[in-house]
């Protein structure tokens, strides 16, 4: 167990290096115009364009540039933002806890939403619950999260507090230390608006998987040993069914983490993702970089976590 | 009194292209103790009656009965059920990797079965479960008990699976189809163990099989099946050298160096039916080379066998010819050729040809329908 983690740790490894050589051509290779002058804001001065190639290590060859790169970014530094001269990486990480609370918790309801109404159609297929887990599941799958957002806004925040009703807060952030209540207050509805497509696939796919494990030889076996049915579909058939389930998990919780930016726009959470729409709108290139590589990062990290969680799930994939 | 006495089972699937009839009609009975084989081709319903006397079966219509110990298992809750199933009646079936579940340990499996029917700690389970796997000669079964069963080999994995079923020391063992998957060499290890417990704990064991070797070792009656109804009924002896049906003799002539078959392999010709179309009359008539007018319009009943008073056979060929040899064949050949008319003689002429199943079945006459003299209410009996 100990050599596959260190294994699949080394591979992540080799993955981000490969893309901060993605990241480093696209931005200092082959965007047009001088690279340097993204990173001295609109309009400079040639001087500023000379500071900022000696400052970046711009005047060098490309390969030592690129040296230099690796460098900066093994410490961490990820460079300053030209709009207000912060930097990078503070910014990023001041804004991580909201991103990261938004996508916990959206996580957190899109399994305890789309984990159950699976199961409930796969253990009774073709029935009334089964269509109406369809129903769901398209309903779900075809309201993207923006207007889920604005139509839960419109209902939970507009029409309650028309009637004196502020049970939801339109938007902010409250962080967790502070007041764990108000935290939850403030998120829960981004958690639904941003769970809601994601708790539809989960429950198709639960759906499937599970019926694919149910006709397994294993499953007759478990109800010829006289467990209860309830024993066969919980303990032999989710134990297989749900591996699926977590590589999504994995993926889409590591995806968010790298900011959600319709749902953080929509509810004005100050969060990576609303951060990135800023950066972009004013082509705040530094922050750009840096938020490709932070996302990537989470990506790799929850990549290598799915593996392990594999592993950990099913004896077979350790001796693979 | 017998310890399993199935009657009329039928069960049918419905499905979207028409109802699948995979059993029409089985009985049998088993005694404390014995062996029943049950053979035939895949296909033919050995699976679906045995899955289906222990509730296993689902979105399937059935009717019969099968009562066990004076209780009938296709009336009961499935409560009671339950506590029929690995307790008093364990099964093992044919594909051991596939049956075992792959990500739970080999012992935890077997301590789960016995936790669901008594009341022990989970380490005298345990101890049960090392006891169980040395019983069954898994070596060193107290660090086997924490395997995987992707960690045991194809033989050893059935063992286990045996370990489990006769864990709670069931008084009936199914056993489908427990070698199929296995080299010729284990397949031989798999059945000697399964002799040497059944004499141990006086098990009464329905042994399934396509394999009439496999009988020939263990049984001690056979029920032959077709197309989910019995052809013939014999205890071993008889059946392997006295079979009065032509699809009994065709399986026994089918393994290769059998007395039966005398060195000459000849493969039955043609295909099982489609259990949703199935042809008029003798089911097997499309492929028998002895099919007469009669075999296509009637359903031949369960008649007994001249020599054996528990031999019985569902076939209109006299019931005095039986067994292997030239006389017998010449014999047989010039009765169906007397009762062989414009009918049977067209099929008769499609038979050494590769019959594709549905497609040969020639239509009703228009005069003399099919009629089902079927009736199998002398088959409970046995025994
Ligand atoms: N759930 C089901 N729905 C529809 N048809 C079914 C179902 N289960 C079994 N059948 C059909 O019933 C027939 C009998 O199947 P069964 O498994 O009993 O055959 P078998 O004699 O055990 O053959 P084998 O030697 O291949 O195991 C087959 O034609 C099969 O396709
Ligand atoms: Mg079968």
């Amino acid at each position: 167990m100990g050599r596959f983690i260190a294994r699949r740790l080394l591979f992540g490894v080799v993955v981000l290096f490969v893309i901060s050589l993605a990241v480093f051509v696209l931005f200092f290779v082959v965007a047009p115009g001088d690279p340097a002058a993204n990173f001295v804001g609109k309009s400079p001065t040639p001087e500023q364009i000379q500071q900022a190639k000696v400052r970046y290590g711009l005047d060098k060859p490309v390969p030592e540039q690129y040296l230099q790169y690796v460098g900066r970014l093994l410490h961490g530094d990820l460079g300053y933002s030209f709009r207000n001269a912060e930097p990078v990486r503070k910014t990023l990480l001041d804004r991580l806890p909201a991103t990261a609370s938004l996508a916990g918790g959206a996580a957190v309801v899109w399994l305890l939403m789309g984990i159950p109404i699976g199961i409930l159609a796969a253990t009774k297929p073709r029935s009334i619950r089964d269509r109406l887990a369809t129903v769901f599941a398209l309903g779900g799958l075809s309201i993207p999260p923006f207007v889920a957002g604005l139509l839960l806004l419109y209902f939970l925040y507009y029409r309650l507090s028309l009637n004196g009703l502020d049970i939801f807060p339109a938007s902010g952030y409250v962080p967790l230390t502070q007041n764990p209540f108000e935290w939850a207050r403030h998120l829960i509805l981004p958690w639904f608006a941003l769970a809601l497509v994601t708790a539809a696939s989960y429950s198709r796919i639960t759906r499937g998987s599970l019926l694919e494990v149910l006709g397994e030889d294993y499953i007759r076996t478990a109800r010829a040993k006289g467990l209860s049915e309830r024993r066969v579909i919980y303990r032999h058939g989710l134990r297989s069914a749900l591996t699926p389930v977590v590589t999504l998990l994995g993926i889409d919780v590591g995806t968010l983490l790298g900011g959600a930016i319709v749902t953080e726009v929509v509810f004005g959470l100050q969060g990576i993702g609303q951060n990135a729409i800023v950066a972009v709108s004013t082509g705040d290139l530094p922050v750009i970089f840096g938020t490709v590589l932070f996302a990537a990062f989470f990506i790799v990290i929850a990549n290598i976590l799915v593996d392990i969680a594999y592993a950990v799930l099913d004896s077979r994939v350790r001796l693979a | 009194m017998s310890l399993l006495e199935v009657t009329d089972l039928t069960v049918s699937f419905p499905t979207e292209d028409g109802v699948v009839r995979a059993v029409r009609g089985v009985s049998f009975s088993i005694n404390v103790g014995q062996t029943l084989g049950i053979v035939g081709e895949s296909g033919s319903g050995k699976s679906v009656s045995t899955q289906t006397i222990m509730g296993l079966t689902r979105g399937a219509q059935i009717t019969g009965s099968a009562v066990f110990e004076g209780r009938d298992l296709l009336g009961m809750s499935q409560q009671d059920l339950r506590k029929v199933r690995g307790a008093e009646i364990g099964m093992i079936f044919q594909d051991p990797l596939s049956s075992l579940h792959p990500q739970y340990r080999v012992g935890w499996q077997i301590v789960e079965m016995i936790r669901a029917h008594e009341d022990v700690s989970k380490k005298d389970a345990t101890k049960r479960a090392v006891d169980l796997l040395g019983l069954v000669g898994i070596p060193q079964p107290d660090r086997r008990v924490d395997d995987y069963p992707h960690q045991f080999s194809g033989g050893m994995r059935q063992r286990a699976m045996i370990a489990m079923a006769v864990a709670l020391n069931p008084k009936l063992l199914i056993a489908d189809e427990p070698t199929t998957a296995l080299d010729v060499t284990v397949q031989a290890q798999i059945i000697d163990l399964m002799e040497r417990l059944q004499s141990e704990f006086n098990t009464a064991i329905i042994m399934i099989t396509h394999d009439l070797g496999v009988v020939a070792d263990i049984a001690d009656d056979v029920m032959v099946m077709y197309a989910g109804k019995p052809v013939e009924f014999a205890d071993r002896r008889t059946l392997y050298y006295r079979p009065h049906h032509p699809y009994t003799k065709g399986l026994i002539e089918s393994i290769p160096s059998s007395e039966g078959g005398r060195g000459r392999l000849k493969p039955i010709q043609g295909q099982p039916p489609s259990l949703i179309n199935l042809p008029s009359g003798c089911s097997f008539h499309p492929r028998c080379p002895y099919v007469m007018d009669q075999c296509i319009t009637e359903v031949p009943p369960l008649r007994q066998v001249a020599g054996s008073p528990s031999h019985r056979s569902a076939c209109w060929l006299p019931v005095d010819e039986v067994g292997f040899g030239d006389d017998v064949e010449a014999q047989r050949e010039k009765v169906a050729a007397s009762r062989r008319g414009a009918l049977a003689t067209q099929e008769s002429e499609v038979v050494p040809a590769v019959v594709s199943a549905a497609g040969t079945t020639a239509p009703p006459p228009a005069q003399a329908g099919p009629t089902d003299t079927s009736d199998n209410s002398d088959i409970g009996d046995q025994q």
